[in-house]
């Protein structure tokens, strides 16, 4: 990826800033970087670049799985790993694949334009597991069962919240 | 008994048929994040979630040596990358049903099974009750979205491949392979030629897959893909039959000559044979006249490859020769026993 300042040199700085919801980002080459620095109008200046080209998602290799990721950013200082396997999303994109089935939930709306690059937009329409919808309603359920309990300790319902507290101790522990 | 020693339909431009699921365990990470313990313990539970009995047979890949490893993949059972990797992985086979499951290769589980001629709809029947029998003990990771989570994106949704390796000697002759591969990829499907370029050094052989994965069922894969190859396969029986005669001589006469080396010759190099192969399966088809038949030809692909000659020859090395020179003298023994009736 080319610096998004002089347009020339590789950029080797990615950065991303969320400030309100308003997400800004950068990659630029260090003497573009350091001159942005200096000059303190690094903010506004390089936002306005971001702008002007965002990185974009391209199928240019057809079935070429990395190849979609050939204008990912490199590195992000900030950037929040998997907590199952440790992957960072950069991680991902240089390898061309995921650490661990996790990602795909970790990383969901980064994956998005990939997996719908590769698989035109469409949606699973197969078979399902047994074992995983078992498992996946299990843990909607557990998800439920918190909420109640995070709920009935703030109306101080304590009886209903030992009740809750049991319930989930069961649940975790693999039985029913 | 192997998987290709078994008959299938329409055997004169199918040679064989492989359908394979990929499926992982939630909680384990993928390759290069699997760490050899955690793989031994998918291998242990794969291997747990199987009926005790001997039905079915397992294999510590770690155990074997590398030309036993490649033989198994000259054999079509497992991957190039399973073959030679060197972390803990495994393989569940099961010769009558020609099941054969890679533990640990790119995914934690492919299920796959191979079957000679057209047989999609049968290996689908075998993998899929496989993977039922399995499902049951072990959770694979699915999401509601994006369907059965593999290492690749590429694989998500069904995580279904299914192909099948055709010899195509009449679109190879004239020159059609290229059309029909553009056709195919606006369908969805994929055309790799089997063992290198070149017409003549490719033995008219390709494998034909579908590409799509997510948004499509399982059935409706094998359905589609079925449609297509028996379109494709018509078409060559009709360009076959349109040789005209002195063509027809011509082929017959290169099928005739094969045969005449590949039965007597003393030695038999790894490259001539699937040329060879190639140009006496199109006399088969054209009618010529000979006591062989496909299924046993079809065997020289697979069993006349280096790695597995490699392991016949062992034992009765002549020391005196050369090893290249024993090997050509042990595949030609083998060619020979495996055609002559």
């Amino acid at each position: 990826m080319v610096c998004q300042h002089c347009q020339k040199n590789p950029a080797s700085f990615f950065y991303e800033e969320n400030i309100n919801g308003a997400v800004k980002k950068y990659a630029l080459c260090p003497a573009c970087l350091k001159e942005l620095q200096n000059s303190g109008e690094f903010q506004d200046a390089v936002s306005q670049w971001y702008q002007q080209s965002a990185f974009p998602f391209a199928l240019t290799d057809e079935g070429i799985f990395t190849s979609l990721f050939a204008n990912q950013p490199k590195m992000m200082p900030h950037e929040v790993r998997c907590d199952v396997c440790g992957m960072r999303f950069s991680d991902i994109a240089k390898a061309g694949r995921v650490g661990c089935p996790h990602c795909y939930e970790a990383f969901r709306e980064e994956l998005t334009p990939t997996v719908n690059a590769i698989h035109g937009g469409r949606t699973h329409v197969g078979k399902l597991p047994e074992s995983a919808s078992e498992s996946k309603k299990a843990k909607q359920k557990l998800t439920q069962l918190r909420k109640e309990l995070e709920e009935a300790i703030k109306e101080e319902n304590y009886e209903k919240a030992a009740v809750l507290r049991d319930q989930i101790r069961t649940m975790e522990s693999g039985g029913e | 008994m192997s998987w290709y020693d078994h008959s299938g339909p329409e055997k004169d431009v199918f040679v064989s048929s492989r359908v394979r699921l990929a499926r992982n365990l939630e909680d384990f990470p993928f390759e290069g994040k699997l760490s050899p313990e955690q793989a031994k313990e998918i291998i242990a539970a794969v291997r747990d979630a199987f009926p005790a009995g001997d039905a079915y047979k397992f294999i510590d890949m770690s155990k074997i040596n590398d030309i036993e490893a490649l033989s198994y993949y000259e054999r079509h059972y497992i991957s190039r990358e399973f073959a030679v990797k060197k972390s803990p992985h495994a393989l569940v086979l099961q010769d009558q049903t020609g099941l054969s499951l890679m533990i640990c290769e790119e995914d934690h589980l492919r299920i796959q099974c191979l079957s000679g001629g057209l047989s999609l709809r049968e290996c689908y029947k075998t993998v899929s009750e496989t993977e039922a029998m399995l499902s049951r003990k072990l959770p694979f990771a699915f999401d509601e979205k994006w369907g059965y989570l593999t290492h690749c994106p590429t694989n998500l949704g069904t995580g279904m491949r299914v192909s099948v390796m055709m010899f195509l000697p009449a679109f190879t002759l004239l020159n059609r392979m290229e059309a029909l591969s553009t056709q195919l990829q606006k369908v969805g499907l994929v055309i790799r030629g089997m063992g290198g370029e070149g017409s003549r050094a490719s033995g008219s052989l390709y494998q034909i897959s579908n590409q799509e994965t997510m948004g499509i069922t399982e059935d409706n894969t094998l359905r589609k893909v079925i449609d297509i190859v028996r379109q494709i396969a018509e078409q060559e029986r009709k360009l076959r039959a349109s040789f005209d005669k002195p063509m027809q001589i011509r082929l017959k006469d290169r099928a005739a000559r094969a045969e005449g080396v590949l039965r007597h010759a003393e030695m038999v190099s790894s490259g001539e044979c699937i040329p060879l192969y190639a140009d006496l399966r199109l006399g088969l088809a054209l009618g010529m006249s000979t006591d062989m038949d496909l299924v046993k030809l079809d065997k020289m692909i697979f069993e006349a490859m280096p790695a597995t000659v490699s392991l016949q020859q062992s034992g009765r090395t002549d020391d005196k020769l050369p090893d290249e020179m024993q090997r050509d003298i042990t595949r030609a023994q083998i060619i020979r026993k495996m055609i002559t009736p």
